[in-house]
C-alpha cells in the first residue's frame, strides 16, 4: 500500500490525469502528532487546568514562586503612568509659543538621548576640559566669556532650549541647523559634549562685559 | 486497458457535441488582474515609503497612510487576487466541466460588477468611508454590492457545474465551491451592521465578539480567498504546464477536507493574549498546528506532481512561476502556525514580522502562481507563443529578488523591534522606554523594504510589455470550439463502495457537505462567545461614550489610525509598564466596531486618556514631529481645520441604542446640547493654552475620544 507505483487512475479532466499514490508516511504521522498535540495541549491547559493562563503567565513575570494553589488572589502591581513621548514634559501645557520654537525641527535623534539623565560634572578635569573645547569652537558665536554673539548669551537667565545639563546637551548635541547653532553630536563623542555643556552651566551668573540682550524665557 | 472503465463511461453517455468555450471573459478578467495588480502593488510602495517619509502625505487627507493602506490591501486582496481567481476559474471550470459558462450574460455581469465594487472601493477608501474593519473596510452598500455579484457568480458557477459534460468533478472544482461557499457566509455574518447614513454604519457586533467574527472572517478571507481558489488554480495549471498527472488522488481527497474544516477555527490566533477568552485563544492555537499536515499536502500535491519534469523547470518560467508560488505557500502555511504558538506570537504580534509573512504568501504564493497561469494563458487565448521568454525569466529574477528584499529586512525589522519593546535593564526598567527610539531603529529596514517593493514591480511591468506585445503578435480566440459527448441520464458506477466518487458527482450533495463542515467550527468559538456571559465580564465602571467622543471615534475609524496603533494592552509586564494596566474585555462593550488594530507602528492607545493634556494632542496631531523628533506619524492638520459634522449626532446615538447601549431613554434629543458643551470645554482648554480654534473643530472630538480611552477603570 505504501510504494509510490505511479498507477493511474482512469481519471481524465480536461487531458489532466490522476495517480492514486499513497500518502507520505511522514506527512500522515505529522498530521496524527499535531491532532495528539492539541488534544494534550487543550487537556492540559483547559480540562486539568494545570497550565497558567495568560493572566497566570502575567502574575508570574511579578512574583516568580507563585501559584494558583498559594495565592487565589495574588494581582499584579497595576501601572498608571507609563511611556510618554520625548519631549512631554509633565509639568508644563504644550503651548503654541513651545511649539513656535520647537518648530526648527531638531534631526531625528540617532540614538535618542533624551530619554537619558545626565548629571552635570564637576570636577575640574572635566570642567577645564570642556573650557577648552569650549573655547575652541562655541567662542566664534556666543563669545569668549559666553556673553553671547551670533549665538545667544549663555550667562543670563533666559534659555531658548532649556536651561538643565538635560537641555543642554540636547542642543548642544541636535544643534538648530536652521539658526546656525550646528548639530555638535555629530562632531563631538557623548562624553565630550557632557563635558562641554557641564562648563557652560558653570559660566552661568558670571555677568561678562558687553552681554547680548536676553533671548528666550526666563528660569530661575 | 486502465482506459477501459472510461470507454464504458463514454460509451453510455450520449452523443459528441460541439461547443464554444468562452475565453472573452478569461481575456477579460487577465487584463483586470494585470491593470489592478499595478494600482494595487503601486499604492503599496507609496506608503511603504510613507513609513519613513510620512510628509509624503502632503498634508492631504487622501493620501495619508492610515487612509491608503486599507486601499492597498483590499486592492491587492479583491482585485489584483480576486480578478486573477476569476480568470482561473473563468477557464479551466469550463474545461473541467466541458461546458460553456452557464450564462454569457452572468459573466459579463460579474466581470463589470467586480471592477466597479473596486472603482468604488478606490474612492470611497481615500475618502474616509470605511467600517475600520480590517480587509472588511467596505462600507454597507458596497458590501451589498459585493454579495449580489457574488452570489451571481455563484449561480454562473453552479449552472456550469450542472450542465457539464464530465460526470465527475475535478479536485479543482472542489476548491472553488468550498470557496465559494464559505466566502458567501463569511462576508455576510461579517459585515453586519446598522447605517446611520448612505456612508456609515456600525458593526452590530462590540469589542470582544466584534474580535471573534472580525478575525473569523479575516483569517478565512486568507484561507477561502487567498488560499482554496488559489489550490483549485493550481490543480488544474500546474499538472497542465507540466504535462504530468498529479501525484495522488487520495491526498486529494483528505487534504481538501482537512484543510477546509480545520482552517475555518483558526482566526482566534490573531487574538492571543488578547481579552478574547482564553479557551478561544487555544482553540486558534491547536487547529492552526493541525493545520500543517492539511496545508502541505496542498505543497505536496504540487511539487510531487512536477517528478519527472525537474529538468524543464530550469527552462520554463511558467513552470519556474509556479515552483516558487507553490514553494511559498509551503513556507507561509508552516510559518502561520508557528505563530500561532503564543510564545512565538508574544514576540511576533503587532509587529513587522506579520507583514513579512504576509508578503511570502502575497507575493510568493498569490503573486507568482498568477503570473505562471498569465504566462501560460495568454498565448495559448492569443493562438501564439510567449513574446519573449528571456524577458519573462528576467521577470522572474527581479521579482524574486524583490521578495527576498521585501521579507528578510521585515523579518529583521519585526524581530529587532519585538524584542526591544521587552528588553529590560539589570535593574528592572524598560530599556527601550522611549517607543520612537523602537521606531527609528528599523527605518533602514524600511526603506530597504521599499527597494523590494520596486523590484516586484519592475519585474510585474516587464511582465505587462510582454503580454501586452504577445497579444499583439497573436490572434485572440473568443470562442474556442470543442467536442464531448453529452451525460447519459443513468449512470451505472463502474466501480463500487466509493464514497468520494460518489460525491464528486453530486454538486449539490457536495455543496452541502462543505457548508457543514466551514460551519462547526465558525459556529462553536463564535456562538458561546455571544452567549455565555462569563466571556465577557461586565464592569460596572464603564459607560457609553459622551456623543462628541463617539463623533471622535468615527473621526479615529475613518482616518483608520488603527493601521499604526493598538487598543490592546496585553498581559505582559513590558507592556504593562510601558502602557498601564492591561487591557480587559468588559472595556470594550460599547466599542462598534472594536479598534484592536493588528501592527503597531506607533504605541498602543488603549489607555492614552489623562496622559497628556489637550493641548499636546492639538499639537501632536498637526504635527507630530514637532513634539516627536524622527517620528513617522503624518500629520493631520485638515482636523484642526474641518468642521465637525455634528448632525448626525442624534441618528448615532439612536443606532447605539438600537444596538444596546444604554444611553437614557431619549437621549437622542439631549446628545447635541452635550456635545457642544463638552467642545466648548476643549475649546476653551486649547485657547488657555494660547490655541486659537473653536468648538466646532473636528479635532476637538478626536480629542474628546483619546482622552477618555482607557480611563473608565480606575486603576490606582
Ligand atoms: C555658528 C555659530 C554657533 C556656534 C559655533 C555655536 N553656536 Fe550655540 N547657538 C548658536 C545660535 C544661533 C543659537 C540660537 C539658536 C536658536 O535661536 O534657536 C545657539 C544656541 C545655543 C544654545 C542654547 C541657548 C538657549 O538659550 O537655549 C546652547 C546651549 C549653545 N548654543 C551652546 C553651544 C556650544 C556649547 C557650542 C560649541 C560646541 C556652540 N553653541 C557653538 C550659534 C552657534
Ligand atoms: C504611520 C503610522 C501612524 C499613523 C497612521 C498614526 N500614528 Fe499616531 N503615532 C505613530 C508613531 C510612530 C507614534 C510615536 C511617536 C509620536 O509620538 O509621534 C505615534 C504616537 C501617537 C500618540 C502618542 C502616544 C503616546 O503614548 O505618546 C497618539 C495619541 C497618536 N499617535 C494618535 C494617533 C491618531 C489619533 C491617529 C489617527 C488619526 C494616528 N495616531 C495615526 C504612528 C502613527
Amino acid at each position: 500500500m505504501s510504494e509510490v507505483k505511479d498507477e493511474l487512475l482512469d481519471h481524465d479532466y480536461d487531458g489532466i490525469r490522476e495517480y492514486d499514490n499513497p500518502l507520505p508516511p511522514w506527512w500522515i504521522n505529522m498530521f496524527y502528532i499535531t491532532i495528539v498535540w492539541a488534544v494534550l495541549y487543550l487537556l492540559y491547559f483547559h480540562v486539568t487546568e494545570w497550565g497558567d493562563r495568560s493572566i497566570d503567565e502575567y502574575k508570574k513575570e511579578y512574583d516568580q514562586t507563585w501559584s494558583k494553589d498559594k495565592d487565589p488572589n495574588y494581582s499584579a502591581p497595576k501601572f498608571v503612568v507609563g511611556y510618554h513621548a520625548p519631549y512631554y514634559s509633565m509639568k508644563a501645557d504644550i503651548t503654541p509659543k513651545m511649539i513656535a520654537e520647537k518648530m526648527g525641527k531638531p534631526e531625528a535623534p540617532k540614538e535618542v538621548e533624551i530619554i537619558k539623565d545626565y548629571v552635570a560634572l564637576t570636577d575640574a578635569g572635566s570642567i577645564s576640559k570642556g573650557k577648552e573645547m569650549y573655547l575652541k569652537t562655541c567662542v566664534a558665536c556666543h563669545g569668549m566669556l559666553g556673553e553671547g554673539g551670533i549665538g545667544p548669551n549663555l550667562t543670563d537667565d533666559y534659555w531658548i532650549h532649556g536651561s538643565t545639563i538635560n537641555d543642554v546637551v540636547r542642543t548642544v548635541t541636535r544643534g538648530v541647523p536652521e539658526k546656525g547653532m550646528l548639530a555638535w553630536g555629530k562632531i563631538f563623542g557623548e562624553e565630550d559634549i557632557l563635558k562641554i555643556s557641564s562648563y557652560v552651566l558653570t559660566i552661568h551668573g558670571t555677568n561678562p562685559p558687553n552681554p547680548k540682550p536676553p533671548q528666550g524665557s526666563l528660569v530661575k | 486497458m486502465e482506459h477501459a472503465s472510461k470507454v464504458q463511461d463514454s460509451k453510455a453517455d450520449g452523443n459528441l457535441e460541439t461547443f464554444h468555450y468562452d475565453n472573452t471573459i478569461v481575456r477579460d478578467f487577465t487584463i483586470a488582474t494585470l491593470v489592478w495588480g499595478g494600482v494595487g502593488m503601486l499604492v503599496g510602495l507609496i506608503i511603504a515609503i510613507q513609513l519613513y517619509a510620512p510628509s509624503l502625505n502632503f498634508g492631504i487627507p487622501y493620501l495619508t497612510f492610515s487612509r491608503l493602506r486599507p486601499l492597498h490591501t483590499n486592492a491587492v486582496i479583491f482585485a489584483f487576487v480576486g480578478n486573477g481567481i476569476f480568470l482561473g476559474v473563468y477557464y479551466s471550470l469550463q474545461r473541467l466541466c466541458k461546458a460553456r459558462m452557464f450564462s454569457d450574460l452572468l459573466s459579463s455581469i460579474h466581470f463589470w460588477g467586480w471592477q466597479l465594487i473596486i472603482v468604488l472601493a478606490a474612492v470611497t477608501l481615500p475618502l474616509g468611508m470605511t467600517t475600520g474593519k480590517e480587509y472588511a473596510e467596505l462600507e454597507w452598500p458596497i458590501d451589498v454590492l459585493i454579495a449580489v455579484i457574488w452570489i451571481l457568480f455563484g449561480i454562473n458557477l453552479l449552472g456550469t457545474i450542472l450542465k457539464r459534460r464530465e460526470r465527475h468533478m475535478y479536485v479543482a472544482i472542489w476548491f472553488y465551491i468550498a470557496t465559494w461557499v464559505t466566502v458567501t457566509v463569511l462576508h455576510v455574518v461579517n459585515s453586519l451592521a446598522i447605517p446611520i447614513s448612505l456612508f456609515k454604519s456600525y458593526s452590530i457586533y462590540a469589542g470582544v465578539q466584534d474580535a471573534l467574527v472580525q478575525w473569523w472572517y479575516g483569517h478565512n478571507a486568507v484561507a477561502f480567498f487567498l488560499t482554496t481558489p488559489y489550490l483549485g488554480l493550481m490543480y488544474y495549471f500546474m499538472p497542465k504546464a507540466a504535462d504530468r498527472p498529479v501525484y495522488s488522488y487520495r491526498l486529494s481527497i483528505i487534504h481538501f477536507w482537512a484543510l477546509i474544516f480545520l482552517y475555518i477555527w483558526a482566526g482566534p490566533h490573531h487574538l492571543l493574549y488578547s481579552a478574547l477568552p482564553d479557551w478561544a485563544q487555544s482553540l486558534g492555537t491547536v487547529f492552526s498546528i493541525m493545520l500543517i499536515a492539511p496545508s502541505w499536502g496542498g505543497l505536496l500535491n504540487g511539487l510531487l506532481t512536477l517528478r519527472g519534469a525537474w529538468d524543464r523547470v530550469r527552462e520554463d518560467p511558467v513552470l519556474k512561476f509556479m515552483v516558487v508560488a507553490v514553494t511559498a505557500y509551503g513556507m507561509a502555511t508552516f510559518e502561520g502556525p508557528m505563530l500561532s504558538i503564543k510564545s512565538v506570537n508574544a514576540l511576533s504580534h503587532f509587529t513587522d514580522w506579520t507583514i513579512a509573512h504576509v508578503h511570502i504568501g502575497a507575493l510568493g504564493w498569490n503573486g507568482f502562481l498568477t503570473f505562471g497561469i498569465i504566462y501560460w494563458l495568454i498565448p495559448k487565448l492569443y493562438n501564439t507563443s510567449l513574446y519573449s521568454k528571456k524577458m519573462a525569466n528576467a521577470h522572474f529574477w527581479i521579482s524574486f529578488l524583490g521578495i527576498v528584499f521585501y521579507a528578510v529586512p521585515l523579518y529583521w525589522a519585526g524581530i529587532t523591534q519585538g524584542l526591544m519593546w521587552k528588553q529590560f535593564t539589570p535593574d528592572g526598567m524598560l530599556q527601550y522606554f522611549n517607543f520612537l527610539e523602537t521606531v527609528t531603529q528599523i527605518i533602514p529596514m524600511y526603506i530597504l523594504r521599499s527597494i523590494g517593493g520596486t523590484l516586484f514591480l519592475t519585474g510585474t511591468s516587464i511582465m505587462f510589455y510582454n503580454i501586452y506585445k504577445t497579444a499583439k503578435q497573436g490572434k485572440f480566440l473568443a470562442d474556442e470550439e470543442a467536442q464531448a459527448p453529452a451525460l447519459a441520464k443513468v449512470y451505472h458506477a463502474t466501480q463500487k463502495g466509493q464514497y468520494h466518487r460518489w460525491l464528486e458527482r453530486k454538486p449539490v450533495q457536495f455543496y452541502v457537505a462543505t457548508l457543514i463542515a466551514i460551519l462547526i467550527g465558525g459556529a462553536l468559538e463564535i456562538i458561546p462567545t455571544f452567549a455565555i456571559e462569563s466571556n465577557v465580564p461586565t464592569i460596572a465602571s464603564v459607560k457609553p461614550y459622551t456623543p462628541l467622543e463617539l463623533q471622535g471615534r468615527d473621526i479615529y475609524v475613518r482616518e483608520g489610525c488603527y493601521t499604526c496603533h493598538s487598543q490592546l494592552i496585553r498581559p505582559f509586564r513590558s507592556e504593562t509598564e510601558r502602557y498601564g494596566e492591561y487591557s480587559k474585555a468588559g472595556e470594550y462593550v460599547y466599542d462598534h466596531p472594536f479598534q484592536w488594530g493588528s501592527k503597531r507602528t506607533g504605541p498602543d492607545l488603549h489607555r492614552i486618556g489623562g496622559k497628556y493634556p489637550n493641548s499636546w494632542h492639538y499639537s501632536h496631531m498637526i504635527d507630530p514631529s514637532v513634539l516627536s523628533p524622527g517620528t513617522v506619524m503624518p500629520s493631520y492638520v485638515w482636523l484642526a481645520v474641518k468642521t465637525l459634522d455634528a448632525s448626525t449626532t442624534s441618528a448615532k446615538i439612536k443606532a447605539m441604542m438600537k444596538l444596546g447601549v444604554p444611553y437614557p431613554e431619549g437621549y437622542e434629543d439631549q446628545a447635541l446640547a452635550d456635545l457642544q458643551e463638552q467642545a466648548e470645554r476643549i475649546a476653551k482648554d486649547l485657547n488657555d493654552a494660547g490655541f486659537e480654534t473653536t468648538a466646532d473643530k473636528e479635532l476637538n472630538a478626536l480629542i474628546a475620544y483619546l482622552q477618555r480611552l482607557g480611563t473608565d477603570i480606575k486603576v490606582k
